[in-house]
């Protein structure tokens, strides 16, 4: 009875943690930056074209396809802007002091931070999406849009929460938020994609490499299925669907609970 | 009922890289008392603070609060204490209001109550005026009237702080420090670590010296009085003694030592309470006496006495 109890206080403690962390990414300037990014560069692929009387590509699936080549970087945008710091931005300010002697527990601090900047960072994609959405639908029609687009999108939701658990780690790890920031970089940017070509050139096998799953995001429209069902997830590529989503969901639940094992019991 | 509000067995925390902090240190703070703890930078006076509010573990012994043993019932035992460290940072895009509403939500106060509460501690920390102000617009003082407010919002009984006028003008720590006689003077036990000795003279009943992780004296701030004793006693009268009275003067018992200046300073032997012979003496010789003030040292002198010239 005293551990429900102790859920209880628990799940509702992460509850409030949501909406404290919604409140903070409302008044932060990030979340508006992360947004005028996300308009900017998918609005990019419409306007160009038809600023500069270009054609658009004569299927729709290409048109997307084209489109989504930049979600990439707003995806690794939102890690950085919703993840890396924070756990050690907290720290650095001195925020810690005024929020860890509270009656709560340092993991539900980290629960409801997580949830809330996954829950920001699937907003800023979808604004990407609806935007792609919107000018597919002007420029072909409304039947353009298939399911090969949810399919897109809720891959994205699923890399972007294991880029965002990632990055928690590394903020719950490094103490500096400056470091934090730049080893993201440097592990999406530098690290796996030189690792998977090394591992390549040695034919070594690689699929264990996450960055190599962000293909999946674009891929989707280059080989369309038109059918949304676990049995039409594989693609016809030679990389295994099902593969890339056991992948994003092990290195979010392994990056996850690191960050909770270090927010839990590193010291101030 | 006085129980204990904090107690410390064998505490000891050693830090990576074997710096010891604290040693040992056995406490016992009563409900309701005032206490200053005073010590040397690196003296531990943080660290014990820090354990207390679960923001270290320690590497040995066993803390209480309220009687029950904070480890593994940290949740519990926060919701009855208030706790500002050094100044804290705050949520800069955020309004007072905001901040002090995610905690009373925290400390599962009811809508009637928080908002009466919120409203109340805002006014007693003069901070009404500028609740839905962003706090990134905030002087050093009034974010530290904010931590003043975090800390009292929810109604503690064991208040815990850790320099808390740093930063502030004379008005302002003018205005904590009444704040915080009148916390204990409403029966909340105050546990503040402080630099400011003479802040801690004030306000204090109680002050605990701590060196080297060790408590080297703990003593109620009566007894320190006899400790504080200097032996001079400085006398002003209504007129010039005559050569005659000069003379009694200096022939009153105990008195070792008579040096005129602005006012008349008798050194004296025995003890605090040999002044109050002096006292009638003088009255029973008819000293036209207006002025009588035995001299103590400050805590600042007796620090010095205690810890040399080490810094505070």
């Amino acid at each position: 009875m005293t551990i429900l109890n102790e859920w209880k206080q628990d799940y509702y403690d992460v509850w409030l943690n949501i909406r404290f962390e919604f409140l903070k990414n409302w008044k932060s300037k990030r979340s508006l930056v992360a947004a005028g990014i996300s308009v900017t560069l998918s609005s990019l692929f419409y306007l160009v074209p038809l600023l500069t009387g270009s054609d658009f590509p004569t299927e729709a699936n290409e048109f997307l396809a084209t489109s989504t080549g930049l979600i990439n970087y707003i995806l690794l945008l939102n890690a950085i802007f919703f993840g890396a710091d924070a756990i050690n931005g907290e720290h650095h300010k001195k925020t810690t002091l005024l929020i860890y002697p509270l009656p709560q527990r340092r993991s539900v601090i980290l629960f409801g931070k997580f949830i809330m900047q996954l829950l920001t960072s699937w907003g800023v994609i979808l604004i990407y999406y609806l935007i792609t959405g919107t000018e597919t639908v002007l420029i072909y029609d409304v039947n353009a849009l298939t399911v090969d687009m949810l399919k897109s999108i809720l891959f994205s939701f699923l890399y972007m929460g294991a880029l965002l658990s990632i990055t928690f780690f590394l903020s719950a790890l490094i103490r500096n938020p400056a470091i934090s920031m730049a080893l993201t970089f440097f592990f999406f940017f530098l690290l796996f994609p030189t690792l998977n070509t090394l591992l390549l050139m040695i034919d070594f096998d690689s699929s264990w490499i996450l960055t190599n799953y962000s293909a999946f995001i674009i891929k989707l429209f280059r080989f369309p299925s038109d059918i949304f069902g676990p049995r039409h997830l594989r693609s016809p590529d030679d990389i295994d669907f099902y593969l890339g989503i056991r992948i994003c969901l092990i290195y979010t639940i392994i990056s996850f609970a690191g960050a909770w094992l270090f927010t839990s019991r590193k010291e101030i | 009922m006085v129980t204990t509000a904090i107690e410390t067995v064998n505490l000891a925390k050693i830090f990576p890289g074997g710096v010891q902090a604290l040693n040992s240190l056995d406490l016992n703070i009563r409900t309701g008392e005032s206490v200053g703890y005073l010590g040397p930078n690196g003296a531990g006076k943080t660290t014990t603070i820090q354990i207390f509010l679960n923001l270290l573990r320690p590497s040995s012994g066993d803390v209480f609060i309220f009687s029950e043993q904070l480890k593994g019932q940290e949740r519990k035992i926060m919701r009855r204490i208030g706790a500002l460290i050094e100044l804290p940072g705050f949520y800069d895009n955020l309004t007072p209001n905001q901040l002090l509403r995610h905690i009373c939500r925290l400390y599962r106060m009811e809508q009637g109550v928080m908002n009466q509460s919120i409203k109340e501690i805002l006014d007693l920390v003069q901070l009404t005026e500028v609740r839905d102000r962003s706090i990134g617009t905030f002087s050093t003082g009034m974010r530290r009237r904010l931590g003043i407010a975090q800390v009292l919002v929810h109604d503690p009984e064991l208040v815990i702080f850790d320099e808390p006028t740093n930063g502030l003008d004379p008005k302002g720590i003018r205005e904590i420090r009444d704040l915080i006689k009148t916390l204990n003077k409403d029966g909340k036990t105050v546990f503040m670590c402080s630099h400011n000795l003479p802040e801690v003279a004030e306000i204090s009943n109680r002050v605990i010296f701590l060196k080297n992780g060790n408590v080297i004296e703990d003593r109620q701030m009566r007894e320190f009085k006899s400790r504080l004793s200097s032996n001079i006693i400085e006398l002003k009268f209504i007129r010039s003694l005559t050569e005659k009275e000069k003379k009694n003067l200096n022939s009153i018992t105990n008195v070792l030592n008579v040096v005129y200046d602005h006012s008349i300073f008798i050194e004296y032997q025995g003890s605090l309470d040999t002044t109050h012979q002096i006292l009638q003496d003088l009255l029973k010789y008819n000293f036209p006496l207006y002025y009588f003030t035995p001299r103590l040292m400050t805590l600042e002198e007796l620090y010095l006495q205690l810890f040399g010239k080490e810094v505070i």
